[in-house]
C-alpha cells in the first residue's frame, strides 16, 4: 500500500483541477468580499464565532481581499503554487472564521480543495512556471476522497421530508439568469427532481472511483477535457541495441503510475537505420 | 534502459515520497475529512454547517419587531445583517444589536421571545 501511495502519477489532470478551482475562487471572491465590506459597517450585525474576535475593519477587508484575488490568480496560473496555494488556503480559512455570516458550503469546500491541491503539488501540471512533472499519488487520492465525502454526505443528508418535498428546490429555482419554466414548478415535478438530485449525488460519490464512469459522469464539461488528458498518452521513443530495436512507450495516466512499455519492433538492420535517423534528429 | 527514469532528480527528493509521511498524512487527513461531517451530522431537516449538507434553509424568516415609545416597526433584516442565511439563529445576537443601533428602542420582540433593551 505504501508503495502504491507514493507512486508517481500524471500531474496534468491535477493541473486542470487547479485551474478550475482557482477560477472558482476568483468568482467566489466577487461574491464574498462585498459581504466582508458590509460587516465593517456599524449598523450591520457582527456575529463572530467567539466574542473575542473583533469586527473586521475596512483596511483588514482590503488586505484579505487583495491576498485572496492575487493568490487566486497566481494559483490558477500555477505560479509558485506552494506559496500561492498556501496563502489562498489561509485567506479562505480566515474568511470562514471571521464571522458566522460569511460561511458558505462552497467556500468551505474551496478551502479544502485548495489545501489538497497545494499539498499535491498541483503546479506540476499545466503551469506557466515549469513543464509537466509527475506527482505523488496520496494527495491526489485525498482529493478524490474529499469529493466523494462531499457528494456522499450531500446526498445522504438530503434524504429528508423537507428536501424530498421539493420545497428547497422551489426556492432555489426561482429567479436566476435563466428562469426555470413556471409550468414545471409543481410539487410532483420538484419532488421527483429532488429524488433525482439525491440519486445523482450518491452515484457521483461512488462513480468518481470508477475509472471509466468517473470521467463520463463527473462535471460534464471538464470530464471531456480530463478524459483526453488522463487516459494513457503514449510518447514513443526508440531504444536500440546492436541486435534489435525496441519501441518504448512512456505511458502516464491519472490512475496509473508512469510506466514504460517496450516491445521488439525491428531487426538489427532496421535498428541501425533508426539509430542513424535518431542521431540525425529525425525521430 | 537505465536512462529511462520516470521522474527527475528533484522529484526523488520530494518529501511526499516518504512512505512514513504518506502513511501518517493520509491517515490523519482522511480521519479529519470523514470525522468532521460525521460528527456534525444532525437532524435531517436542520442543515448543519461543516457537514457537506450542500443546501441551506430558505433565507432567514424570523421577524424582529422594534418597539419604541412612538410605536412598533418590523426591523429590516437586510439592513442589519451581512448575509442572513437560513441556518443561522439570529435570535441570540440580533435583538441586542437592534437595541444598540436604534437608540429609541425599548424592546425587541420576535415570534417566541422578547428582549428588553435596557437589559443589554
Amino acid at each position: 500500500v505504501l508503495v502504491w501511495l507514493t507512486e508517481h502519477i500524471d500531474s496534468r489532470p491535477l493541473g486542470l483541477a487547479r485551474i478550475g478551482v482557482g477560477v472558482a475562487a476568483l468568482l467566489k471572491a466577487l461574491i464574498t468580499i462585498p459581504i466582508l465590506f458590509r460587516l465593517t459597517q456599524p449598523e450591520i450585525l457582527a456575529f463572530p464565532y467567539f466574542d473575542w474576535v473583533p469586527r473586521p475593519t475596512v483596511s483588514l477587508v482590503v488586505v484579505i481581499g487583495s491576498f485572496w484575488l492575487v493568490s487566486a490568480v497566481l494559483f490558477t496560473l500555477g505560479w509558485r503554487v506552494a506559496v500561492s496555494g498556501s496563502v489562498l488556503t489561509v485567506t479562505l480559512a480566515l474568511v470562514l472564521a471571521i464571522d458566522q455570516q460569511t460561511y458558505s458550503n462552497h467556500l468551505y469546500l474551496m478551502a479544502w480543495l485548495v489545501f489538497l491541491l497545494t499539498l499535491a503539488r498541483a503546479g506540476s501540471g499545466f503551469s506557466i512556471s515549469r513543464s509537466d512533472e509527475p506527482v505523488v499519488r496520496w494527495p491526489v487520492l485525498l482529493l478524490m476522497v474529499q469529493l466523494s465525502v462531499v457528494y456522499g454526505f450531500s446526498g445522504i443528508t438530503k434524504i429528508n421530508p423537507g428536501f424530498l418535498s421539493g420545497s428547497v428546490l422551489a426556492g432555489s429555482l426561482q429567479g436566476g439568469v435563466i428562469p426555470f419554466p413556471d409550468f414545471l414548478i409543481t410539487p410532483q415535478f420538484l419532488s421527483a427532481l429532488a429524488g433525482v438530485v439525491i440519486a445523482v449525488e450518491c452515484a457521483l460519490a461512488l462513480l468518481i472511483w470508477h475509472t471509466r464512469l468517473r470521467l463520463g459522469s463527473f462535471f460534464s464539461v471538464s470530464a471531456s477535457m480530463r478524459r483526453s488528458l488522463s487516459s494513457c498518452r503514449p510518447r514513443p521513443s526508440w531504444r536500440c541495441s546492436r541486435s534489435r530495436c525496441l519501441l518504448c512507450i512512456r505511458c502516464s495516466s491519472h490512475t496509473e503510475p508512469m510506466r514504460w512499455t517496450c516491445r521488439p519492433s525491428l531487426g538489427a538492420s532496421g535498428g541501425s537505420r533508426l539509430l542513424r535517423a535518431s542521431s540525425r534528429g529525425l525521430l | 534502459m537505465a536512462s529511462l527514469a520516470p521522474f527527475t532528480v528533484s522529484q526523488m527528493h520530494d518529501w511526499r515520497r516518504s512512505p512514513k509521511i504518506a502513511l501518517v498524512a493520509t491517515s490523519l487527513i482522511l480521519a479529519i475529512q470523514v470525522a468532521i461531517p460525521a460528527l456534525r451530522f444532525g437532524p435531517p431537516d436542520s442543515p448543519q454547517r461543516w457537514a457537506w449538507q450542500m443546501f441551506s434553509k430558505p433565507p432567514y424568516s424570523v421577524e424582529f419587531t422594534i418597539e419604541t415609545a412612538r410605536g412598533a416597526e418590523v426591523a429590516d433584516l437586510d439592513a442589519h445583517s451581512a448575509h442572513p442565511r437560513g441556518d443561522l439563529d439570529l435570535t441570540g445576537a440580533m435583538p441586542a444589536h437592534l437595541c444598540a443601533v436604534h437608540s429609541e428602542a425599548i424592546r425587541v420582540t420576535w415570534d417566541g421571545g422578547s428582549f428588553e433593551c435596557s437589559s443589554g
